[in-house]
């Protein structure tokens, strides 16, 4: 019977084998994907992966958000239902974040996604440049300018993380890390590769920063490097405070960038090549979305204020504390939104959805957890109006977000100045002057103080009370926290993740 | 194969094979097999008989009804064995008073009594010259052949878990979808669509969750054709559904077998001469509102003014939930005309449908035409075969927002109020100032050639067989200048999208069936060649100057010269190809053993990874033939295992892929950047699930009382899952990678009693039964680990964000909610929580992740469906039941609006009158509910009128049908209906995204409210 079975059934198989046309080509056919890139134009836009990473910078729960809200110049209060966000928010106001936060996480994620994005860059145009693919010049600039780029986002993981890893070639580290001890590096490592990556390609970048507008040049790497210098005793225990100005120097000798006369120039919504600006994130609200500070801060009525396409969110809110330390008549007081708002009609604006009370914001804040006990619950609190908002604005703001911007080259001066010899007034004046401001003798205090005037909600204050040894310190809402909170715990996701990652100490 | 014996035979009487032929067709349908199942009757007595005919003994009797003594006109009597002993078979059938004559060759000792609807008799001679036979009425209807893939099988033979339903079980009344048909018939198979949304689609489970992140919907196989839709098939012209449950049984559809594989046959034609016959099925229903949340009048809102509880008076009083819901109508009418002769059959259908929601505005229309034609042809050596399906469907999407904003919107507001503030919108403007359109054109056909090479070889038979399905889809949305909710602020916002949708299938098979001494062989191998590809294109652009034109003239939206539209195309294609066999060996009818076989390839994979392997073997023996059980006819019992596939989700998914980023500045000019949009993963392979299974099937006590028994352990492995890797070394924080494991455990049973069973009455009651046990083992490898545990499925805003519901965590059940325990109120209505130390605390010292604790699961333990047919006379009666116990829902309309403090912003629901709560909204075990229920599914009642034989028409019957009419349940929400995968929040207007199986046990805000229908109809035949 066996062999009846196999002597038959043997055959037919075979025989249904041949009856087909058997095509077993499994090749795979994308028509709408690109997978390698070829041509000079796509390397080109492959760069843009490098700069396309920071439209986050202006949105809610990325890094600087997490930066302001854990700083003594903004909050994110509930609002009764509004807000609590399982406490994310007053955690990070008060200090009280875990490894398992979810902003932190992004935040790590945001970095080094833009570590990733330079770093494969690199590689991609040393091949091509070996394979002959690209011209070695145009090569070289663009490696040039990722390194510098790279050193960017090392120069905030240095900042809230400390201690991470650094990923030179990204071919050497595919897939699992491994076991690596050698993984993560020191706070002081950090530094150095970032020094060194920005001294070894500094000369290769672009010196004109108008062309360069929205890209890494010559003088946003000095300032890259001036801003390390200036924290490198937070970083690393020593004092560069000479080799910092000498950064700065470089800048102000060039002569290309002036403090604008009208403060709000700065920030008005067609804001592109302001002569302040060294380095900015070129915000569109068609080609590079994602700035809505608008929607952060402002209440949901205020869509008829400014007849938004939608309506904003009512949560970011300044402390009473920072609002009061603005001078009546300095300009940069105008910049918040208290009182009695209008809509456009002219028309009072009231809180439909609180019981119809007037639109009038309150700069004094009853706790950073409101409820309907509080009868202002939903309009307490200054809000944010640094920026110019548009009439008919999108989620999308139009307004330039300048990262590095001369007038902080001016504060670094002074800073730099009086920590050398206690010089350094002349720099200070020049920023007290503009905003129309009464003149502050130059010390750590009125330094401090007068950097959060300026440069509030633009991603500075923590790096600022850290360096001035003043985050610890007790504000509305947040009692005095350890030191250890100074720089991010490695998000438990990541560690979770790899096994060669360490928590910082303390967390 | 087909007709083989058939052609070698010669009827002595006609009547025999038309007889014959109406009970296959009518008991089970695929016409290209109904003529192998004969065969394999007539096979039954080989062995038996010699070779040569000897003289015959003329037998005599009567034939009757054994319920009532009746006599049997036209009931078929044949001698077993005779084809093969006399080259011809020989039969006859009962004349009209039940009589019939037989004669019977001296060495043949078996006459073989059938009739349509009664149990089939073989009875022995043993010298009798008069012998009168009584049949009993075959009420249970069970199958005697199954369709299984590739192939029939008959039912007493299969060794593995199949379940078959056949028209008659199918659920009744107001059912529009095929897959409504099936709800609560088979244990184990979980058909759910919460809410009463009729665009909305099925969620189908079988057997637990076996895999994560790839498709966990079965596979569907219609007439034939693997990966068809559902959608394509009206109701109406199914015959019978079969699914495929265990690894063994799916493990000739391999690579996409893991889900299990549901199989469609269609109705088809008569074979035989049984002239040309037409069926019209009509029925109307009109729906109603069955259960929502229940949120305060204007009245009750503004009492809670005198509780000192913040409102906003706007001074009118609307119920919401009255503008914006109907009683819907729906109707349907099916025409079918079938025929044929000996050589053509032919089934030609119809069917328009007409469905409302009950949401103003909803509903969906639906055309479908359906031709099924078989041709013999060359001596019956050839067997064409011809499908042919065109469907139309429109739809008018309503959106579940609108019952949400019904349910929160505040109840003094004026109708004209558009409401104001974060996630509050006015539920009647969005419901008449969304446009939301779809409609989809979806043809489908199959050519299958089929041919009896038995001169060859004797037994084998090949089959070719190609077959596409093409779906044009189209989507258009727009949203009005003036509605709040989404098109005010882009000055009306339209979106246009088209799809086209084609999937071929080239398949060829050699079928090889004989028979050695006690064991026979059936067999089949083949080859499969299918091709899917898609393409479309999507625009979505705002600033009209007017509302006039809708969704149809893009040209008029400012936002394109704005560069503010969007809009997308895309274009891909996969293929999967696959050798394939199975073999299955029969013992004396006794002893039975499967074995199957699949290689199948898809491009998704990588390079190395391309081809998988899947088996099954499978055994079982009929115990009755070995061993005297009392009252048994049959008692079963089999043993499977076997392995099946899941293929990647989607193209290009193991390889690197460049997608579009943000825009940047190339020389003061914005353009845009290419990155990396995937990790690739060249060893990206097949997942893989092992499963075993063992089962008894039954018979008892006259067959009266019958049914399966089967466990089932099952392991997935290298399941597919898109997992968060680290960010250095990695590009891309995820890739797909085959990481899980995932084990399920189940009982499943199916029970039948024909509890009253004679000519007038008929009573029988079924149950199924089934548990489930998903346990995600692992999510972690050599490579990646998992983490301790991780958390999903976000409440959402307002003031929710952040917090998550879901935990998941290795060596855990899947499905577990995740919340601080809630103990209580304070005096002051402020929250109290029991932390990790079991101190009572409140809100802000609670860490709802180190505090949080299990608090319920989302998957029920087991589910039950009970039906029961009842048939007096002219009356038809019956009523099913559906259940399912052990899972909790998550009760989102709880959290934040069972809670007064936000009366200012939203409605409150009818318990917050009298809740102490005076915080705000926050997520706890407080809104996990169980949500075990009972739903009275359906009930029907039936008339079938007599019908003289020279009336105009043939028959007609008249029927009267109620669907969900009652839920026996504790919980609070919309529906407590198992919630398989979570979409998200959708707040303020946001969309919901895609599901998460990870995430089940979760009631969104965007839920449909469910609804009660009432049906009546008629059916008519010439």
């Amino acid at each position: 019977m066996k062999k009846l079975i196999f002597s038959k059934i043997l055959p037919i198989s075979v025989f249904a084998m041949l009856f087909t046309f058997a095509c077993t080509d499994l090749t795979e056919n994308l028509p709408d994907q690109i997978t390698v890139l070829e041509t000079e134009e796509e390397f080109i836009s492959a760069l843009g992966e490098a700069y396309g990473i920071l439209s986050s910078w202006g949105s809610h729960n990325s890094l600087v958000s997490l930066i302001e809200v854990s700083s003594d110049v903004a909050a994110i209060p509930v609002k009764g239902q509004d807000w609590d966000d399982g406490g994310i928010w007053v955690d990070a106001h008060r200090h009280n974040t875990t490894p398992s936060h979810g902003p932190t996480n992004n935040s790590w994620n945001f970095l080094f996604s833009g570590v990733n994005a330079t770093s494969r860059l690199i590689n991609l145009f040393e091949d091509l440049r070996d394979d002959g693919a690209a011209d070695p010049e145009l090569a070289a600039s663009f490696i040039a300018e990722m390194k510098v780029m790279r050193a960017f986002y090392y120069y905030w993981l240095i900042d809230v993380f400390g201690n991470v890893p650094i990923i030179e070639d990204f071919r050497e580290v595919v897939g699992n890390p491994g076991n690596n001890p050698d993984f993560q590096a020191g706070r002081t490592q950090v530094f150095n590769f970032i020094e060194s990556s920005i001294l070894n390609n500094v000369d290769f970048l672009s010196d004109d920063p108008a062309a360069s507008y929205g890209r890494m040049h010559k003088y946003a790497a000095h300032f890259l490097l001036a801003k390390l210098y200036m924290n490198a005793e937070v970083y690393t225990g020593q004092e560069r405070w000479d080799d910092a100005e000498e950064q700065l120097d470089i800048i102000i000798d060039s002569n290309i960038f002036d403090l604008e006369l009208n403060y709000g120039a700065i920030f008005a919504t067609e804001n592109s090549n302001s002569s302040e600006t060294i380095f900015a994130i070129p915000y569109d609200r068609v080609f590079l979305g994602g700035f809505n500070i608008h929607h952060m801060t402002l209440h949901y009525d205020q869509q008829a204020q400014f007849n938004f396409q939608d309506q904003p969110w009512n949560g970011y809110t300044t402390l009473a504390e920072f609002y009061n330390s603005f001078d009546d008549e300095d300009v940069r007081k105008d910049r918040f939104f208290v009182g009695q708002q209008f809509a456009l009609d002219g028309s009072p604006l009231v809180d439909q959805e609180g019981g119809g009370l007037d639109l009038a914001f309150t700069v004094d804040i009853p706790s950073i957890r409101m409820t309907p006990a509080d009868e202002t619950y939903r309009i307490a609190g200054a809000r944010f109006g640094k920026f110019e908002y548009a009439i008919g604005s999108t989620p999308n703001l139009d307004n330039d977000f300048p990262v590095f911007r001369y007038s902080d080259v001016i504060l670094m001066k002074a800073e730099a100045q009086y920590q050398q010899n206690g010089g350094g007034q002349m720099y200070l004046d020049m920023i007290t002057d503009r905003a129309n401001a009464p003149t502050l003798t130059i010390n750590d205090e009125n330094l401090l103080a007068e950097r959060g005037r300026e440069l509030y909600m633009e991603a500075w204050r923590r790096n600022d009370l850290i360096r001035f040894g003043e985050f610890n310190e007790s504000w509305w809402e947040k009692d005095p926290s350890d030191e250890f909170r100074n720089v991010f715990p490695i998000p438990a996701d990541q560690i979770a993740a790899n096994p060669n990652l360490s928590q910082n100490p303390g967390w | 194969m087909n007709g083989i014996k058939l052609r070698k035979s010669h009827f002595s009487n006609s009547e025999i094979l038309s007889s014959l032929l109406r009970n296959v067709s009518s008991s089970h349908a695929l016409k290209a097999f109904s003529s192998f199942f004969m065969a394999s009757v007539l096979v039954l007595g080989l062995g038996f008989g010699s070779a040569i005919a000897q003289d015959r003994v003329e037998i005599t009797g009567t034939v009757t009804d054994a319920s009532d003594g009746q006599p049997l006109p036209g009931a078929s009597i044949i001698v077993m064995g005779s084809a093969e002993a006399t080259g011809s078979t020989i039969g006859t059938t009962s004349g009209m008073d039940g009589s019939y004559t037989i004669r019977v060759p001296q060495n043949l000792n078996t006459l073989v009594v059938t009739f349509i609807g009664y149990v089939r008799q073989e009875i022995q001679i043993d010298g009798r010259t008069e012998i009168d036979i009584a049949l009993s009425p075959d009420v249970r209807q069970l199958a005697d052949v199954v369709v299984v893939g590739y192939g029939v099988q008959d039912r007493r033979e299969i060794t593995s878990s199949v379940a078959s339903v056949s028209a008659d079980q199918f659920n009744r009344g107001n059912i529009n979808n095929a897959e409504e048909l099936l709800q609560g018939k088979v244990a184990g198979l979980q058909i759910t669509r919460p809410g009463g949304d009729p665009n909305a689609g099925f969620t189908i489970r079988l057997r637990g969750l076996s895999t994560i992140g790839a498709n966990t919907e079965p596979l569907i196989v219609v007439d034939g054709v693997a990966g068809a839709s559902f959608q394509n098939v009206d109701p109406n012209d199914i015959q019978s559904i079969e699914v495929l449950k265990d690894a063994s049984a799916a493990a000739i559809y391999g690579t996409r077998g893991s889900n299990g594989v549901i199989l469609i046959t269609t109705k088809t034609g008569d074979t035989g001469d049984a002239g040309v016959s037409v069926n019209y099925n009509g029925q109307v229903s009109t729906s109603i509102v069955a259960n929502r949340y229940e949120t305060l009048t204007a009245e009750e809102y503004r009492s809670l003014a005198n509780q000192g509880i913040a409102i906003n008076d706007l001074g009118a009083s609307t119920d919401w939930w009255e503008e914006v819901t109907q009683n819907s109508y729906t109707q349907s009418h099916s025409l079918a005309i079938s025929g044929g002769d000996r050589q053509t059959n032919y089934r030609v259908s119809g069917n328009y449908r007409d469905v409302q929601g009950i949401q103003k505005g909803s509903g969906n229309q639906r055309l479908n035409a359906r031709l099924n034609i078989t041709h013999r042809a060359l001596n019956d050596r050839l067997t064409l075969t011809g499908n042919l399906g065109i469907n139309n469907r429109t739809e008018q999407i309503g959106l579940g927002e609108v019952f949400r904003y019904a349910t929160t919107f505040n109840p003094t507001a004026p109708l004209g109020n558009p409401g104001s503030g974060f996630d509050n919108f006015n539920p009647l403007q969005i419901n008449e100032l969304t446009t939301w359109d779809q409609e989809s054109n979806r043809f489908s056909f199959r050519v299958q050639g089929e041919y009896d090479f038995s001169d060859l070889v004797d037994g084998l038979g090949a089959t070719v067989s190609y077959s596409r399905e093409n779906n044009d889809f189209f989507r258009g949305e727009y949203y009005s200048r003036d509605l709040r909710f989404r098109g005010a602020g882009r000055g009306g916002l339209a979106i246009r999208e088209t799809v086209n949708n084609q999937n071929e299938l080239f398949e060829t098979t050699a079928n090889y069936r004989n028979t050695f001494d006690f064991v026979r062989v059936e067999s089949v191998a083949g080859y499969s060649y299918q091709e899917f590809s898609n393409q479309g294109q999507f625009a979505e652009g705002g600033g009209f100057t007017s509302d006039r034109l809708l969704y149809n003239n893009l040209f008029l939206a400012r936002d394109f010269n704005d560069g503010e539209g969007t809009v997308a195309s895309f274009n891909n294609e996969n293929k999967l190809i696959a050798f394939f066999g199975r073999v299955n060996l029969t013992f004396d009818n006794t002893y039975f053993l499967s074995g199957t076989f699949r290689r199948e390839g898809s491009t998704r994979f990588g390079a190395d990874n391309k081809w998988g392997n899947f088996f099954a073997v499978s055994g079982g023996a009929e115990l009755t033939n070995i061993i005297d059980i009392p009252e048994a006819n049959e008692l079963k019992v089999r043993l499977s295992y076997g392995e099946t596939g899941q293929n990647a989700p989607f193209d290009g998914i193991s390889i690197q892929r460049f997608g579009q980023g943000a825009s940047f500045l190339v020389d003061g000019n914005f353009q845009p950047s290419i990155g990396p949009a995937s990790n690739p993963n060249p060893n990206l392979r097949w997942e893989i699930k092992k499963e075993i299974n063992a089962g008894i099937d039954f018979a008892f006590f006259d067959e009266r009382f019958f049914g399966s028994i089967d466990y089932y352990n099952s392991r997935t492995q290298d399941a597919l899952f898109e997992f968060g890797v680290p960010v250095p070394p990695n590009q891309f924080p995820f890739t797909w990678v085959n990481i899980g494991e995932i084990s399920n455990e189940g009982i499943e049973a199916a029970l039948s009693y024909n509890a009253i069973q004679t000519r007038d009455a008929v009573w029988t009651t079924s149950v199924t039964f089934a548990t489930y046990n998903s346990v995600l083992e692992s999510l972690s490898s050599e490579e990646f680990d998992f983490g301790e545990r991780r958390f999903f499925a976000n409440v959402g805003a307002p003031g929710l964000n952040d917090f998550f519901m879901i935990r998941v965590q290795e060596g855990q059940p899947i499905g577990d909610i995740y919340a601080p325990k809630f103990v209580g109120f304070s005096t002051n209505g402020e929250w109290l929580f029991e932390n990790r130390n079991g101190d009572i605390v409140g809100r802000d010292d609670i860490d709802v992740i180190e505090d949080g604790q299990v608090v319920g699961n989302g998957l029920p333990d087991f589910t039950l469906g009970w039906d029961n047919t009842v048939r007096y006379r002219n009356w038809d009666f019956n009523m099913f039941c559906r259940g399912a116990f052990g899972h909790d829902l998550v009760n989102t309309y709880d959290i934040f609006y069972n809670n007064p403090t936000v009366a200012a912003a939203f409605n409150v629901s009818k318990d917050a009158l009298d809740l102490p709560l005076r915080q705000s909204p926050f997520f706890s075990s407080f809104q996990v509910e169980n949500a075990d229920f009972v739903r009275l599914e359906n009930v029907t009642i039936g008339y079938t009128f007599n019908i003289s034989d020279d009336a105009p028409i043939r028959d007609l019957r008249v029927f009267a049908s109620g669907n969900n009419l009652w839920t026996i349940t504790n919980y609070g929400g919309v529906d407590p209906e198992v919630r398989f995968a979570d979409v998200g929040p959708t707040d303020n207007a946001g969309r919901a995204g895609g599901g998460n199986s990870l995430a089940p046990g979760i009631e969104r805000r965007n839920q449909w409210f469910t609804q009660t229908s009432f049906t009546f109809g008629v059916s008519l035949g010439f």
